[in-house]
């Protein structure tokens, strides 16, 4: 088929596990949500999904994976927007969509999306070259995929070296998941593990 | 040609407020949209002669529109243009009215579907190849892919393999976008190279002078040269010389600046 494929939004996961979809279920559930809204929110979604293919297009036609980028990271943009916007609160988010300024709500998103991952780059570079970091070696991938973040594209690199796209909300609960579990190690007698780390290879 | 191209896109089809609207003629969306379901039944069902005749019946507006709201705006654009034994053709009067994303699509579809369709480019005025590349690269930001993207509708050009038509269309275009489609190809042309002939030899970049007017310019026949930049390079020459000794003598300028920075 030729000419413009848009992605099927059907598949952004507006369910449940984002907050964004868990604001949409309970505004529906209590009537709080005007009619039209996921219809608009859906139209809104593609559009940017649209604007961001046509300024990232590599040719002529727009890219399908650039729709699809395009369209995911709209969608979560909003949902921080809403999340943050709402401080994690269902019933004013419910009432900040009702109020219908998706705009807003993605500006917001895409700020607070660039706070985290520039957090998480500065972070995860200083903790590459830090001794406590040893105690969880399980975090090593994340660690190289944070220390290459681009947090104005969202973007990383795998260990073959492959671009790859970060969630700014679920890398970010890893991230603190993370920086919580370091707490332990940092508050350590200095005394008594000297000797373990020197046994650490 | 700005206020032109301004016009030409005024031209195309738009959505405002639940109408479709394509220059001065407009149209309930719905009822838009009612005619595209009945032409698209028409196609699933092999009753091409009868979409073609209810798709000729209308003005080359309501023919774009239909065009435009397809999921396959190629088969119904080909029965536009498609005589009475079924020979498909694009019409250039409805080409011009679709809305630059959806030429775009048409003329560079999925690279696993082949090569560009330069019979789309055939049929399209100059002025809306204009807005087109205009708008392609409009929203663009990254020079590396203005360049990119200016030098793959260079590609779509010489693969029409006309260098008449090629001249009308890329003579209406911003000459910027031919400086940005070179940026990455300078090399290509080794401008610091010696030029030689009939025992003369002149330093390469001087054949692009202003004064040269791109009249006498050098063939490439470097053996290493990627074959495909050369064959987009020669319908240049043999197109639009003048604005192509321009375009690389602006573009090397630019990549010198870029390089001292």
């Amino acid at each position: 088929m030729s000419g413009l494929v848009l992605p099927d939004l059907n598949q952004v996961p507006i369910a449940a596990d984002s907050f964004l979809g868990r604001a949409l279920i309970s505004g529906r559930q209590y009537g709080r949500l005007p009619e039209y809204l996921e219809d608009a929110l859906r139209a809104y979604l593609r559009a940017q999904s649209l604007a961001f293919a046509q300024r990232y297009r590599t040719g002529i036609a727009v890219a399908r994976d650039r729709l699809e980028r395009g369209l995911r990271q709209a969608f979560v943009c909003v949902d921080l927007g809403l999340e943050q916007g709402a401080a994690g609160d269902l019933n004013l988010a419910v009432e900040l969509l009702a109020g219908g300024d998706l705009e807003a709500l993605r500006r917001r998103g895409w700020e607070e999306a660039l706070v985290r991952l520039d957090r998480m780059r500065t972070q995860a570079r200083a903790w590459q070259g830090c001794r406590d970091i040893l105690f969880l070696r399980e975090y090593q991938g994340q660690l190289s995929r944070w220390s290459q973040l681009v947090p104005e594209t969202w973007t990383s690199r795998d260990p073959e070296g492959e671009e790859i796209l970060l969630d700014p909300r679920q890398e970010y609960r890893c991230f603190l998941e993370l920086e919580s579990r370091l707490v332990l190690p940092r508050s350590r007698p200095a005394g008594p593990l000297e000797a373990l780390f020197s046994e650490v290879p | 040609m700005v206020q032109e191209n301004r016009a030409v896109q005024e031209e195309a089809l738009q959505i405002r407020e639940g109408q479709v609207v394509v220059g001065s003629w407009s149209k309930e969306l719905m009822q838009v949209v009612a005619q595209s379901a009945r032409l698209r039944a028409m196609l699933r069902e092999d009753r091409v002669e009868e979409a073609r005749a209810f798709l000729q019946g209308h003005r080359a507006e309501e023919q774009a529109a239909l065009v435009a709201f397809d999921a396959d705006p190629e088969q119904v654009l080909a029965l536009t243009g498609m005589d009475a034994r079924g020979k498909p053709a694009y019409q250039p009067a409805v080409v011009d009215l679709l809305p630059a994303e959806i030429l775009a699509g048409l003329i560079a579809p999925p690279r696993e579907e082949g090569g560009f369709n330069v019979e789309i480019l055939r049929a399209l005025s100059p002025e809306v190849f204009a807005r087109t590349v205009d708008e392609t690269l409009e929203p663009i930001y990254q020079q590396t892919l203005r360049t990119q993207v200016s030098w793959e509708w260079l590609e779509a050009v010489a693969a029409l393999g006309d260098a008449g038509k090629a001249a009308a269309l890329l003579r209406q275009v911003d000459p910027e976008m031919l400086e940005d489609a070179l940026l990455d190809r300078l090399e290509t042309l080794d401008l610091n190279g010696i030029f030689g002939a009939n025992g003369v030899s002149v330093p390469m970049f001087t054949l692009y002078s202003e004064s040269g007017g791109g009249l006498a310019l050098p063939l490439i026949d470097d053996p290493d040269a990627d074959p495909e930049i050369l064959a987009v390079l020669h319908l240049l020459y043999e197109s639009v010389p003048d604005l192509l000794a321009a375009a690389v003598r602006k573009a090397w300028e630019r990549a010198e600046e870029g390089g001292e920075r």
